[in-house]
C-alpha cells in the first residue's frame, strides 16, 4: 500500500489491512487443519509448515525503503511442527500451534477481539510465557500471509499522547485529546486521526520525561508552537508505531522529532520507529517513519552524568553499526553518535543533561527551534 | 617565555564524520574515520595534499592507526576490534589480525619495527612480531581487566606503557614480560600514554583533565601539568623531548614546556573536541616540527611555529 495524497488520504492510510474478511481468514485456516487431517489419513503424522518470520532467510533489506521487509512466501524459512514429533518438546509445541488457532479460530468467529495477553491467560500452563504466544500469533499471521490485526489479535495498549488532537474511532465515538495523558488505543479501532494544525510531533523514549513536559504545557509554547507529544515508554509497541507512521504518512509536511537516551538501546528504540524491526519485518512498510529526525541527546552535550559502556552495551552498538540501514545516509547522525559512544566508552541518561532541574526541557526546546526555524529559511 | 604557533593549512571535510586518529610518518599523515577508509595525506608539501586512500575492510570505522616507516608499515584497528595491517608501498594488506575472545583497542609499532603491541578491552596486551609471515603472536601481557585505552613503546625499546579505563597504569618490561611499575595518580580513565623521546619520561592523561608525568626507572611521578578543562585525548612527545603537545576534548591542544612544567601555548582553532594531534617527523628533513591535530569538526590541521619576532 502506498500513501498519497488527496482527500481520501486517512482513509487510505488507515486501511492498509488484509483486504480479506474473517471469513475468508477462517476458510484458511480450516484448509490448513483439513489438510492436516488428510496428512493423517495419509501417513499417521499430523504436520503444519509454519513460516520461521525471524529467521534471517526469512527477512531482507529494502533499499528503496530502508528497512527490513519480508522475502516473498516462496522464500520465507519454514519450519515443520509435526506430531507425534521427535521429543516432547515437538509435542508441545503442536499443543501450542493448535491451542492458539483454536482461540483464533473462536476470537474471529464471534467477532470479540482478544489482546496477546488474554491468549496466554487462557492456558498459561501450557503456553508457560508470554514470548511464546507473542511467537505463534505473529508467526500464524505470516503463514496465512495476513496482518495479525486480521487475526482479531489486538495489542494491549502501551503508548500514550499528549497535546491537542481527536482521533475518529472506528465504532463511531471521537476521542478528543485535549492536554491530557492519552493511552494511543489499538490502532484497528481508529478510523482517522486529525491532527488540526499543529507544528510538530515529537516523540520521547521514557515515560518519566514524557510526563515531565506534559505537565510543562510543552504541547503549547510561544516559542515553538504546537505538538503533539507521544512516548512508547521505551521499545514501542505496535499500535504506538501504527499510529507514528500514520501520521507521518498522513501528514508528510509536519516534522517528526525522536529524544532518546545517549545510549545503545535509545538509538536503537529510535530505529525501531524509523526503520523497523526484524520481528515486524513482514509489516513493517505500515510500521516505519522513516523522517523521524534524531533531535537528542548527543552524548558530547552533556556536562557531567556519564556512565561507562558496559560489555551488553557495547555489543549492543556492535550490532546496530552491522545493520544494513546504518551505512545509509540517512542513518548517519546515528552512527556516528554509536562510534563516539564507542571510542569514549560512555553513555547518559537524558535526564541528566545539562546542570538544573528541568534541563531536558530547555535542551528539547533549544534542539526543536533550531529545526524548526531552519525549515522556515529553507 | 610562550610559543607560539599557528595553523598553515587545513583540510575541511577531510572525512565526512569524526576523525578519530592521526598517525605521522615523515612523508605521511594518515587519518582514520567512522567509515573503512584510511587517508594519507602529504606531510612535506605546502598544501598537505591527499596522496593515498587505503581501502580496509573496516565496515564499522577505524579509531586508533599506527605506522612505523623502517617497516614501511600502517596499522588500523577497528571498532570491530581487529587489527589489519597494510604496506605503505603498494596499499596491500599483510595481515589481518583478530581474536574472537576480546576486541583489540589501541596499538603501536615498536621504533625498531620488529614488535607491534596493543591493548584490548580485556585489560591484556598482546605483542606480535612482525618479522613473521603472518604476525605470530610472541608475548601476552595481563593487567587487572579493565579496557586498554592506551599503549606506547618506549624508543629504546625496553618498556611498554598502557593506560586503562579504570585509571590503570603500567610499564612493563619488554625483555623480561613483567610489569616494572602500577603507577598511581589516576582513578579515571587514562585515555594517552606517551614516552619520551629518551625513554627517561612518561606522560599520562585521561579524565581527570590532568597530565601526570613520571620517571620510568623509578616510577615516581616527577610532575604534573594542569590547564586543561576536559579530557585530555592525546598526548605526544616533540623529538626533542621538550615539549609534550595534547589534545582535549575541551576543543584546545596544548604546547607543554617540559622545563619548565607549564603550558606554553594554546590552540583553539578548532570550534570542537580534538580526538587527536601529533608532531609531524621532521627529523632529518630541513622542515621545523610542528604537529597536526584532527577531531570532530572533520578537519585536518596543521601547525607550524612562528619564527621571528
Amino acid at each position: 500500500m502506498s500513501f498519497t495524497q488527496g482527500d481520501d488520504v486517512i482513509e487510505e492510510c488507515l486501511d492498509y489491512r488484509s483486504e480479506e474478511s474473517r471469513e475468508e481468514i477462517l476458510g484458511k485456516i480450516e484448509t490448513l487443519i483439513s489438510d492436516l487431517m488428510a496428512g493423517v489419513a495419509e501417513t499417521g503424522l499430523a504436520a503444519i509448515r509454519l513460516s520461521n518470520r525471524r529467521a534471517a532467510e526469512s527477512i531482507r533489506f529494502d533499499k528503496e525503503k530502508l528497512h527490513l521487509t519480508a522475502r516473498d512466501a516462496a522464500d520465507t524459512k519454514q519450519n515443520i511442527i509435526a506430531f507425534p514429533g521427535p521429543t516432547i518438546l515437538n509435542s508441545w509445541r503442536f499443543a501450542v500451534l493448535m491451542r492458539t488457532l483454536d482461540i483464533i479460530s473462536e476470537s474471529l468467529t464471534s467477532g470479540k477481539v482478544v489482546t496477546k495477553r488474554d491468549i496466554y491467560y487462557r492456558e498459561t500452563w501450557l503456553f508457560r510465557n508470554q514470548a511464546i504466544v507473542d511467537r505463534i500469533v505473529d508467526d500464524i499471521g505470516r503463514t496465512l500471509n495476513v496482518p495479525r490485526a486480521a487475526l482479531g489479535i489486538v495489542a494491549a495498549q502501551k503508548g500514550l499522547a499528549c497535546g491537542t488532537f481527536c482521533m475518529h474511532k472506528k465504532d463511531g465515538t471521537l476521542m478528543a485529546v485535549e492536554g491530557e495523558i492519552q493511552l494511543i488505543p489499538p490502532f484497528e479501532e481508529i478510523k482517522s486521526v486529525d491532527v488540526m494544525d499543529i507544528d510538530f510531533v515529537l516523540v520521547i523514549e521514557k515515560e518519566a520525561i514524557f510526563r515531565s513536559l506534559c505537565s510543562s504545557k510543552f504541547y503549547n509554547r510561544a516559542d515553538i508552537g504546537r505538538s503533539i507529544l507521544v512516548t512508547g515508554k521505551g521499545y514501542p509497541d505496535l499500535s504506538t508505531r501504527q499510529f507514528i507512521s500514520n501520521i507521518a504518512a498522513c501528514h508528510p509536511d509536519t516534522p517528526l522529532f525522536g529524544a532518546v537516551d545517549s545510549d545503545p538501546y535509545g538509538i536503537d528504540i529510535l530505529c525501531t520507529y524509523k526503520f523497523g524491526s526484524r520481528a515486524m519485518a513482514h509489516e513493517n512498510s505500515h510500521l516505519t517513519a522513516l523522517k523521524m529526525e534524531w533531535v537528542g541527546v548527543n552524548v558530547l552535550e552533556y556536562e557531567d552524568g556519564w556512565t561507562k559502556l558496559s560489555v551488553g552495551d557495547r555489543k549492543k552498538a556492535l550490532k546496530m553499526l552491522s545493520l544494513p540501514w546504518m551505512e545509509t545516509e540517512a542513518a548517519m547522525a546515528m552512527r556516528l553518535e554509536l562510534q563516539r559512544m564507542l571510542f569514549l566508552g560512555k553513555k547518559a541518561e537524558m535526564n541528566v543533561v545539562g546542570t538544573e532541574a528541568n534541563s531536558v526541557i530547555t535542551y528539547l526546546t533549544q534542539a526543536i527551534k533550531i529545526r524548526l526555524d531552519a525549515l522556515i529559511t529553507h | 617565555m610562550s610559543k607560539q604557533y599557528f595553523s598553515t593549512s587545513l583540510t575541511p571535510e577531510a572525512h565526512p564524520a569524526d576523525i578519530f586518529c592521526v598517525e605521522t610518518t615523515s612523508e605521511y599523515a594518515i587519518t582514520s574515520s567512522g567509515n573503512s577508509t584510511l587517508k594519507l595525506w602529504n606531510a612535506a608539501s605546502n598544501d598537505h595534499e591527499q596522496v593515498l586512500t587505503i581501502n580496509t575492510a573496516h565496515r564499522l570505522g577505524i579509531h586508533h592507526v599506527c605506522a612505523n616507516k623502517e617497516l614501511g608499515l600502517i596499522a588500523a584497528v577497528g571498532f570491530d576490534g581487529e587489527i589489519s595491517v597494510w604496506s605503505l608501498q603498494d596499499c596491500s594488506c599483510r595481515a589481518v589480525i583478530s581474536d574472537p575472545k576480546t576486541a583489540y583497542w589501541a596499538a603501536r609499532f615498536s621504533a625498531d619495527g620488529e614488535f607491534l603491541a596493543a591493548t584490548s578491552l580485556d585489560g591484556g596486551i598482546t605483542v606480535w612480531n612482525t618479522a613473521s609471515e603472518d604476525f605470530e603472536k610472541c608475548g601476552e601481557l595481563e593487567t587487572k581487566g579493565s579496557s586498554g585505552l592506551a599503549i606506547d613503546y618506549s624508543n629504546d625499546g625496553r618498556f611498554i606503557a598502557s593506560g586503562h579505563e579504570n585509571g590503570g597504569l603500567y610499564i612493563f618490561s619488554t625483555e623480561t614480560a613483567r610489569l616494572l611499575h602500577s603507577l598511581p595518580g589516576h582513578i579515571k580513565a587514562v585515555r594517552a600514554v606517551s614516552f619520551s623521546p629518551l625513554s627517561k619520561l612518561l606522560a599520562a592523561g585521561g579524565d581527570s583533565n590532568v597530565i601526570t608525568v613520571y620517571d620510568v626507572t623509578s616510577g615516581e611521578q616527577v610532575f604534573n601539568l594542569s590547564g586543561h578543562s576536559r579530557w585530555i585525548m592525546s598526548l605526544d612527545w616533540n623529538f626533542t623531548g621538550e615539549y609534550l603537545l595534547s589534545g582535549s576534548f575541551d576543543k584546545s591542544l596544548k604546547i607543554w614546556s617540559i622545563e619548565q612544567t607549564e603550558c606554553v601555548s594554546t590552540q583553539t582553532e578548532s570550534d570542537s573536541a580534538v580526538w587527536a594531534a601529533k608532531w609531524t617527523k621532521t627529523a632529518g628533513t630541513a622542515r621545523p616540527q610542528g604537529f597536526v591535530s584532527v577531531g570532530i569538526d572533520k578537519t585536518v590541521r596543521w601547525y607550524r611555529e612562528a619564527t621571528g619576532g
